[in-house]
């Protein structure tokens, strides 16, 4: 079962004859012309792993079916780049934006790599009637230990495995849980970065996810991606008084920077 | 043998205060350096002179941690020192909610980094190097002592919950020496930082849904490669120049209007973008109306002539 932890490492490595030779002294600088980025890691099976560079899109690539990828970027000068990467899932669901700035050095092979993106999480319902069940489901990598977390006005872990093609499914009892709002999450074990988070209500009512817009905070035009548009919505509010409901993404009925953190977290692009 | 066992006791008495001490120490000093490992850093050059324009770096190390949200108020001494605007080269640019600014002798600044960072991944470095956040720029009127103090400063995680990033930061002492080769006379009007125009920007009109309480806007985020944006004049219509800054309310009226937006870095370069405000009436509706009221007076003439 895979339990490796998601450490990224650096390391600069230079092309020297079509041979790559990595190497982390870089004193005996050679003149070597290829500048390049690369990132190598883990998604899902067969997931499609998106590169961002300064926020735009540049490339995309495929997993394979043990959920491995690498993907290099060739780049020409010294400079300080943020590369953002996100993995969808073969369902189409995302995964969490990660960035990485990164120092890059003209005639150098810059590899990124034990990149692993957390699971790829979906709910069934927004509202779950009291004392109902809810299903939490996605993506990882196969055969996975897994762990999900409920939050809210009391805490709860649950874990599971994933099946072998990255798959997992899982009811969870909402018996013990008093009424309120909450949020789900799901990581591997052992793993520090978390999927998504997922609101849900416990409360009198049944409602399935399909049918509710307003499950991403911040996202007033409801199109699911939260970006330059919702920013800017928000940052009209910011410091005004009596804040519409889908801006003030804490419900503390002001727009402070906390609002900016919860949008900057679920930012999409 | 008495003796000797109370003197035994003696030792073991001392050496489980010694532990007892030890452990309160090492774990206090365990938490103290936890809590005070992520900071802020400032970093002036090493030596300054009269007359210098110099950069400060603002990085965060972060202790890995990934953060998403920074506020920060910089304190400067205004005597020695005068702000002449910032740089994003080789940093990582914060989508800014305030961009750096001078407020009676402080620098305001706040932003968020979309998506989070945990640090700069350096491969000359061992382990994640610190997040650099910015290049303040400056120059040294008058020789003396200068300090940079933070007044407020906020980092928050990204946690998809806003929670605050404990962390700590020195303030610095800057030296501005007395120029060595006598011309440091200081020319406040001198442009050596920047004589490009910011670079080319795009404007987005957001039209306001029927019940929705946010009002119709314009977005725009202009890019400064040597000094940094310092602020943004309008101009819808006819109507004169005003001062604007993004988002900027700009309601429908009822024909279509240009706007154009000026973006001015810290040494008054501008560059312009300009977008056309749909109307409520088209100008084909418009001549819809205007033949259907021609044709209506038209028929309402004839039948008057033929009542008539």
């Amino acid at each position: 079962m895979a339990q490796a932890q998601s450490t990224e490492n650096v390391s600069i490595s230079a092309r020297v004859g079509g041979e790559v030779v990595t190497t982390n002294n870089t004193s005996g600088s050679i003149g070597i012309p290829k500048t390049a980025v690369r990132f190598s890691g883990e998604a899902y099976p067969f997931a499609t792993i998106s590169v961002l560079k300064e926020g735009k899109k540049v490339v995309s690539v495929q997993a394979d079916s043990r959920g491995s990828f690498s993907v290099t970027l060739e780049e020409q000068y010294d400079s300080t780049i943020v590369y953002s990467l996100f993995a969808t899932d073969v369902s189409g669901n995302q995964s969490l934006l990660i960035n990485y700035p990164i120092a890059v050095y003209v005639g150098f092979i810059t590899h990124l790599y034990g990149i692993r993106f957390a699971p790829t999480i979906v709910v069934d319902k927004a509202e779950v009637r009291f004392g109902d069940y809810l299903a939490v489901y996605g993506y990882s990598l196969s055969e996975a230990d897994l762990e999900v977390f409920i939050e809210g006005k009391e805490k709860k872990n649950f874990t599971l495995v994933s099946s072998k093609n990255g798959s997992y499914k899982i009811i969870l009892p909402m018996q013990d849980l008093p009424k309120g709002e909450y949020v789900v999450y799901i990581r591997y074990v052992d793993d520090a970065r978390n999927s998504k988070l997922v609101k849900f209500v416990i409360g009198e009512l049944n409602v399935p996810n399909t049918d509710t817009v307003e499950n991403i905070p911040g996202d007033c035009n409801y199109d699911r991606l939260i970006n330059l548009v919702d920013f800017s919505v928000l940052a009209f509010w910011y410091g005004k008084d009596n804040p519409p409901a889908c801006v003030d993404t804490n419900r503390d009925n002001k727009i402070d920077l906390i609002d900016f953190s919860i949008l900057a977290f679920w930012w999409t692009g | 043998m008495t003796k000797k066992h109370k003197k035994y006791k003696i030792t073991s008495n001392g050496m489980k205060k010694f532990l007892f001490i030890f452990t309160i120490l090492f774990f206090t000093l365990f938490f103290i350096e936890k809590a005070d490992a992520a900071s802020i850093l400032v970093s002036p050059p090493s030596a300054i002179y009269t007359g210098d324009n110099f950069e400060v770096l603002i990085s965060i190390d972060s202790d890995g941690v990934p953060i998403n949200s920074v506020d920060i108020t910089l304190n400067y001494d205004e005597n020695l020192m005068s702000f002449s605007g910032y740089k994003s080269e080789n940093t990582i640019t914060p989508l800014w909610l305030v961009s750096p600014h001078e407020s009676n002798g402080s620098i305001l600044m706040s932003g968020i980094i979309p998506g989070g960072v945990s640090g700069l991944y350096d491969p000359r470095n061992k382990g994640l190097s610190p997040i650099p956040l910015v290049k303040l720029l400056f120059s040294a009127t008058k020789d003396g002592n200068a300090k940079l103090s933070f007044i407020e400063r906020k980092i928050l995680k990204n946690d998809g919950k806003g929670t605050e990033l404990l962390h700590d930061s020195k303030n610095v002492n800057l030296e501005i020496r007395k120029s060595i080769t006598g011309d440091g006379n200081f020319d406040s009007q001198e442009n050596v930082f920047d004589k490009n125009s910011p670079e080319p920007f795009a404007i987005t009109f957001l039209e306001s849904s029927l019940f929705s309480r946010t009002p119709s806007m314009i977005i725009f985020d202009a890019r400064d490669a040597g000094s940094g944006i310092k602020y943004y004049q309008i101009k819808i219509g006819f109507q004169d120049w005003q001062n604007a800054q993004s988002p900027q309310p700009v309601s429908k009226s009822i024909f279509s209007r240009d706007v154009v937006v000026r973006a001015y870095d810290f040494y008054s370069n501008f560059q312009d973008a300009s977008i056309r405000i749909p109307g409520f009436l088209s100008f084909k509706l418009l001549l819809i109306i205007l033949a259907v009221l021609v044709f209506s007076g038209i028929l309402g003439l004839k039948l008057l002539k033929y009542r008539a």
